[in-house]
């Protein structure tokens, strides 16, 4: 009786020491908080900076979950050069397709439309996507937001530079 | 500088005069391209072709150009061309780039397993994971999930319950758009006829949940949540055949009429092949033939509101017993066949009302009719449950959600035992519980890191008076990559007199609720960590949680001390299950995907013996080791491989008294393989291999020669009576299986 006693409290003291265990690579990994990047550009600055300096707009719609979005994110980060095609060329943009903000883009408002209790999309891009949600999904426009061309998928470093140098 | 580039080419574009026009289409394999980017450089023109491949730059000033044409996976071309004319076309083949041949494109779509933003731990399970495995049922499709064992109790008919970490099937609570719908009496066959074309996902909570969702929810929740109209594909088929001869088709569409959508559904299973293979004169996999249809309907409102309606009929009639029986043995002493016919009606609907707070109405209704016979043994049950609820969800300031709600389910039960029977046997007298509650939970964002959540129902039942049910949930998440859940949570069940026991049920007998019976409950504690390790090449995900679950006052019925009266009471003793589940998610820049979970739990009984000490159980059907694979390789021209894969380690079975075979089963893994290759237009063919390693257990039955016990007394030294309970998994062996999918958007 007092050994089963024991042996519970020790498997649940194993317990507990596991989870606290798990709690400790927090400390270590814990990281900044990614805030906007200098390369990108927000939707409340677009149509001013639109005006004064007309580019093409390259949007990339994401979700939360989706880890290669995540991929993407990083190749970004650790590449200085596509970073710099990215301010020069593009206006670069990043959608959260579950976003429940309001977003005011080319005059317009989009919103985030519910579907059920739980789930939903936001309007923007859902237009822009056509209704997909393989993300990411890139959107490039043109000055006057007329699409210029899409693409779903990860790019490579390589792809994004090309796509990047193309763009006059 | 580039307006200056602007202003002089509008000079330029005055200066001279004559313009003309290119244009013309760009086309790449055989079809037009779409959306290819034109661009002349010389002219800031960058344009983007039409979903035709047509293309058309006006104004272009004589002069000669060159002209580039790109996109992505097609080799860039550069054409110069000399406008000299007020029209010029220009038609151009683009090649497909070799390296863009061999490539697969890496997309993130819908997970397959996700965990909800909630403080609550909840993991979200799209169809998506379940196609990588095709099943004919929900029940076999959710053991998939890491922790989730659908547990079959009995190797004729194919019974089954779904045990979340460890705990038997009563403890689990199915629920269909968040209301108790599938509950006692239909748990048993209820999980079978959800068709795959109406589930938008699944939502699982490991651990108690009956703070918002009331009696049952003890061990953990299954939420189907059915698919939104407006979102369905106008035509869905799923159609699979497998060696064996199951045949499975579902098949789905939507119409829209005026501002409602609809979607209909049909599914059908059949099952009808007598198989033998381990010689032991019963069926090895109970035969079946089942239809469900349904229907949903959305209806468009002002402001968004919501507005659904939907209805599911299921019909099943399936057997299983020894190899020659037929339906004239129904209910006969002669050849053994255990046959039910379950009929099943559910109706559920969701009404937002129309006041500018989001005020909304649930209500579900479902009638379940099982007729039955085990052996010579009839089960005629009926049960009625009706549910209605009304919650409020309002936020308040920025961070605040409450939630505020009430709800009442009914639930009628009759069936042919003394249970529902009055004391002398004359009259029927079916249980009825009514159970009102009352809810409100508060989710408390403190700041971008910080949420909390508090919880709190009030039950009130005939037989236990009010029920409490509190829960305190709390989310850390220091940054996007790491998230910490920590959370208590409790759970309860009222008296429930239906039984699977119906067999030892004879003669009139009293039904005795001994007095101060208390509700059976369950606490818990959940500790979860998701860390996620994004890379420039890869992306991890780990998911790992600590569980333990306290479950106290087991409502037994009791036959044996009074064989006038069946007396319900709470077991002295008590139930524990805790444990560690790990799940791994890896993601890479080449299509492979991998996810794979572990689970080590300990779960067992204390009961009172005979001397008034409490004693350890292991609970039969629990492994201490379980876990699951899944991989995914995409590989070129749209094809694509899934291998699956469930293993679990030694679990305690029951056994006889002096039994020949062991107490506890052998490690194990069913593996299965498949390959798909998907078309344009959303056509897919699959095609693979089920239980790959052909692993099937042995001793499924004791005695199956004299399953109606005529001959115990005959060679039988250890007074083994039929028993096909000793189960620990499927029967069915290796087999193979071809289908298709089509969805047209």
């Amino acid at each position: 009786m007092k050994k089963a006693q024991a042996n519970k409290t020790t498997s649940i003291k194993r317990i507990i020491c596991l989870c606290f265990l798990l709690l400790f690579p927090v400390i270590g990994i814990a990281q900044t908080d990614k805030t906007q990047k200098s390369y990108t550009t927000s939707f409340e600055s677009l149509s001013d900076s639109i005006n004064l300096n007309p580019k093409p707009i390259l949007i990339k719609i994401y979700a939360d979950w989706c880890a290669v979005c995540k991929i993407q994110d990083k190749k970004i980060e650790k590449d200085t050069a596509i970073q710099k095609l990215l301010s020069e060329k593009v206006y670069y943009l990043t959608l959260n397709a579950e976003s429940k903000e309001t977003i005011v883009f080319n005059s317009k408002s989009y919103s985030y439309k519910p579907n059920g209790t739980k789930s939903g999309h936001h309007e923007l891009a859902t237009l822009l996507t056509y209704g997909s949600s393989e993300y990411p999904y890139w959107v490039l426009l043109s000055p006057d937001y007329k699409e210029m061309g899409s693409y779903s998928g990860l790019l490579n470093e390589e792809q994004l530079k090309k796509v990047l140098s193309s763009i006059k | 500088m580039r307006k200056i580039y602007y202003l002089l080419f509008f000079i330029s574009a005055i200066a001279f005069a004559q313009k003309g026009k290119l244009s013309g289409q760009v086309s790449g394999s055989g079809a037009p391209i779409p959306a290819v980017t034109v661009s002349v450089p010389e002219l800031s023109i960058l344009i983007a072709a039409d979903e035709n491949g047509n293309y058309q730059i006006n104004n272009i000033p004589y002069g000669t150009y060159k002209v580039t044409f790109s996109f992505i996976g097609f080799e860039t071309q550069k054409k110069k061309v000399t406008i000299n004319k007020p029209a010029t076309v220009l038609n151009i083949q683009l090649k497909e780039s070799n390296t863009a041949l061999d490539e697969v494109v890496i997309t993130g779509t819908m997970r397959e397993v996700r965990r909800a933003d909630s403080p609550v731990p909840v993991e979200i399970i799209t169809p998506k994971l379940f196609k990588k495995n095709p099943t004919t049922s929900l029940f076999e499709a959710v053991g998939m999930v890491n922790g989730v064992q659908p547990q079959l109790n009995c190797n004729v008919c194919n019974t089954g319950d779904i045990h979340i970490n460890g705990m038997e099937g009563p403890y689990t609570l199915i629920l269909i758009d968040g209301m108790p719908i599938v509950s006692a009496l239909s748990t048993v066959y209820g999980l079978n006829g959800i068709p795959n074309s109406l589930v938008e996902r699944i939502e699982v909570v490991k651990g108690p949940a009956s703070s918002l969702y009331g009696s049952e929810a003890m061990g953990g929740i299954i939420n189907v949540i059915t698919k939104n109209p407006d979102r369905a594909p106008v035509i869905s088929a799923d159609s699979f055949l497998t060696s064996w001869g199951e045949l499975s088709v579902d098949v789905g569409g939507k119409f829209t009429a005026g501002k409602a959508t609809s979607l209909i559904g049909v599914n059908y299973f059949n099952y009808n092949s007598r198989i033998d293979n381990n010689g032991d004169n019963f069926t090895d996999m109970t035969l079946q033939n089942r239809v469900s249809i349904f229907n949903k309907w959305n209806f468009e409102r002002k402001n968004n509101r919501v507005a659904s309606l939907g209805a599911r009929y299921v019909y099943e009639d399936r057997w299983g017993g020894e190899m020659n029986w037929g339906k004239q043995w129904r209910g006969s002493d002669s050849i053994y066949g255990e046959s039910i016919y379950t009929k099943r009606l559910e109706v559920i609907g969701l009404y937002q009302l129309p006041f500018s707070e989001s005020i909304f109405t649930q209500f579900s209704y479902n009638y379940h009719n099982q007729n039955s016979w085990y052996g010579n043994t009839p089960y005629m049950a009926d049960q009625h449950v009706g549910f209605l609820q009304t919650y409020w969800d309002k936020p308040i300031g920025d961070n605040h959600t409450l939630l505020l709600g009430a709800s009442m389910r009914y639930t009628v039960y009759d069936d042919n035992t003394p249970a529902t029977a009055s004391a002398d046997g004359t009259d029927n007298k079916p249980n009825e519980t009514p159970l009102p509650g009352l809810f409100i939970q508060d989710e408390w964002k403190l700041n971008e890191k910080h949420k909390l959540l508090g919880g709190y129902r009030f039950d009130y039942d005939k037989n236990h008076g009010g029920v409490h049910s509190p829960r305190v949930a709390y989310k850390f998440a220091p940054n996007t990559n790491n998230t910490i859940r920590a959370s208590f949570g409790t759970g309860f069940r009222v008296v429930n007199l239906f039984t699977e026991d119906h067999a030892a049920l004879t003669g009139a007998r009293e039904v005795i609720i001994a007095e101060e019976l208390d509700p059976e409950r369950s606490y818990n504690a959940n500790l979860n960590y998701v860390l996620k390790v994004p890379t420039d090449s890869f992306f991890l995900n780990f998911d790992i949680t600590g569980f333990y679950t306290y479950f106290t006052n087991k409502i037994v019925g009791d036959f044996d001390s009074d064989p006038n009266k069946i007396i319900y009471d709470n077991l002295r003793g008590h139930a524990i299950s805790q444990g560690v589940s790990l799940n791994v998610d890896a993601t890479f820049t080449f299509p492979l995907k991998i996810m794979a979970g572990i689970s080590y739990m300990d779960v067992f009984q204390k009961e009172e013996n005979e001397t008034g000490r409490l004693e350890r159980i292991q609970q039969l059907h629990a492994p201490k080791w379980s876990g699951n694979f899944i991989g995914t390789y995409k590989l070129p021209n749209n094809y694509s491989v899934d291998v699956t894969g469930n293993w679990y380690g030694p679990m305690r079975l029951p056994i006889l008294p002096n039994d020949y075979r062991p107490e506890y089963s052998p490690w194990f893994c069913i593996t299965n393989i498949q390959f798909t290759k998907k078309f344009d237009y959303g056509l897919e063919i699959y095609t693979g291999m089920k239980n790959i390693f052909d692993f099937v257990p042995k001793d499924p039955i004791i005695r199956p020669f004299d399953p109606f016990d005529k001959y115990t007394d005959v060679n039988n030294p250890n007074g083994y009576t039929f028993d096909p309970s000793y189960n620990y998994a499927s029967l069915q062996g290796r087999r193979v299986f071809i289908g298709m999918r089509y969805n047209l958007f």
